[in-house]
């Protein structure tokens, strides 16, 4: 029996039972600690910014002083520098962003068409996104009567309608 | 002679079922690992996710035998849906005003039953026909408090458990929050100097919101003093706060006024309980004021819902 080098019986039934009850630790002590997984961090990540920027366009007149679309309208086209000019001039947009994204972090495009081609300018920056960022957008309608009411720099005519793209860039710090 | 016929080996058919057994008890004891992602942890997102957007973008609708709508707060016997969501067409099922909570329908969903809620908004799992309702915690809160509604926190539910996963859902909305009038400075109508007047008329359901910008206030030390209600002068603390705002964030009025400050005023709505006209002086230091009285500015005819920014948090677990 000696010689050929067998495994006993019983000796194979503890071993498997020892690595059934080694897995068993490691799963159970470890699957259970992540609180939720990557995609349902991102969605909510996501509807969060989501929100801010619907929240910022449908609040009436009387609750909060400028609704997106009045932000985006009063500004005077210069790109944001980052740092020396984080937030262009669309500090009510920030402040509003700010107030409503606690802890998050996001950076903000504006895209629209001018002669038929896209530009795509930075007006928020808050830093280089991270890995994880999510992006958003809202669309705003543009008129010549805006523009002129919020001191904006945009050059529309009379009865044109523009279209700008706003574009939400948010990560979690 | 049985060697050479070259037949299943006792030893060997022991030891292959004792491995077929031991695999088999690993694959059952342990389900998690043979399978990726865990279908129960990602269902629970959903029902986090889909719960907490149907509060927010719908407005819930109501249905008997002859009519429906989807004021379903006015109906609580016929509810067919829950949701949260501001309405003005009560006969459309679609809204124009996501992420805009209606107080009424918050205040309704404080009374429905426990059992109603669970039902409606789907906070259960099916199980072959059998339903298991998941643990669950809704609340709306502003500057990490829970909101008070009639002296009710907007909770609902338990509150969540340290030791399970949670699937949590956070959303950003806009709450109704009573009447709000905006004046600038030359809509204030004045008879004495520095002394703006406004009539109110009462009574109402919430506390009252007055909210001016643009005071022309030509010295440094241009400022608020107080509030007179009929002649009598008004507490600060117990009948009236001043906050100075900055885009959504208020912080509490004192020392001296700019032209560009905005104040907001809250006053207590108890104070307007009779049906009459109320008169309300609001007397300034140094604060031009163009626009002569009587007759004065009405607050009735410059208010408007007052909303203001909440978040909805929806957690679910097993």
């Amino acid at each position: 029996m000696n010689n050929k080098a067998q495994l006993h019986t019983l000796e194979g039934l503890g071993a498997a039972v020892l690595m059934t009850l080694t897995i068993l630790t490691i799963s159970q002590s470890t699957m259970i600690v992540t609180p939720q997984n990557e995609l349902a961090v991102d969605v909510h990540l996501e509807q969060m910014s989501n929100d801010a920027l619907t929240v910022m366009d449908i609040a009436p007149h009387s609750s909060a002083q400028y609704n997106l679309t009045e932000c985006i309208a009063g500004w005077d086209m210069t790109e944001a520098t980052y740092p020396s000019s984080p937030t262009s001039d669309l500090d009510e947009l920030d402040e509003g962003l700010s107030y409503l994204l606690p802890n998050i972090l996001y950076n903000v495009d504006l895209a629209y068409f001018e002669n038929d081609n896209l530009n795509v300018k930075k007006v928020i920056i808050k830093g280089s996104p991270a890995d994880n960022a999510v992006v958003v957008r809202h669309f705003v309608t543009l008129t010549n009567e805006t523009v002129s009411d919020m001191g904006g720099a945009w050059n529309l005519a009379e009865d044109e309608l523009k279209v700008v793209e706003v574009r939400l860039t948010a990560w979690k710090v | 002679m049985i060697d050479e016929k070259g037949q299943i080996a006792v030893d060997f058919l022991l030891g292959i079922s004792l491995f077929l057994i031991a695999l088999t008890f690993t694959v059952q004891f342990i389900p998690g690992m043979f399978i990726s992602g865990s279908a129960e942890e990602s269902s629970l997102d959903y029902t986090a996710y889909r719960t907490a957007t149907v509060l927010v973008e719908d407005t819930g609708w109501w249905g008997n035998s002859t009519s429906s709508g989807t004021n379903w707060e006015d109906h609580p016997n016929n509810i067919m849906r829950i949701g949260l969501a501001v309405d003005d067409d009560t006969s459309s099922k679609l809204t124009n005003s996501p992420n805009l909570i209606s107080k009424n329908k918050t205040e309704q969903l404080m009374l429905v039953n426990e059992s109603v809620l669970i039902e409606k908004l789907g906070i259960y799992n099916n199980v072959d026909g059998t339903l298991f309702s998941y643990g669950y915690n809704i609340s709306i809160t502003q500057n990490d408090e829970p909101l008070l509604l009639n002296n009710t926190t907007a909770v609902w539910g338990e509150s969540a458990p340290d030791n399970k996963d949670i699937a949590k859902i956070t959303r950003v909305v806009l709450i109704e929050k009573g009447k709000i009038a905006s004046f600038e400075g030359y809509d204030l109508t004045s008879q004495t100097a520095s002394k703006a007047t406004i009539n109110i008329t009462g009574p109402f359901e919430d506390n009252i919101t007055i909210q001016i910008s643009d005071l022309n206030c030509s010295y440094t030390d241009s400022a608020f003093l107080n509030a007179t209600l009929d002649g009598t002068l008004l507490n600060r603390t117990s009948n009236y706060t001043v906050h100075k705002m900055d885009g959504w964030t208020a912080s509490k009025y004192s020392g001296n006024l700019s032209n560009s400050d905005i104040l907001r005023l809250n006053f207590d709505h108890d104070l307007f309980n009779a049906s009459t006209e109320h008169r309300l002086d609001l007397r300034f230091r140094n604060v031009t004021l163009p626009t002569p009285g009587p007759p004065f500015a009405r607050f009735n005819d410059h208010s408007s819902t007052h909303y203001e920014p909440t978040y909805m948090t929806v957690e679910v677990w097993q």
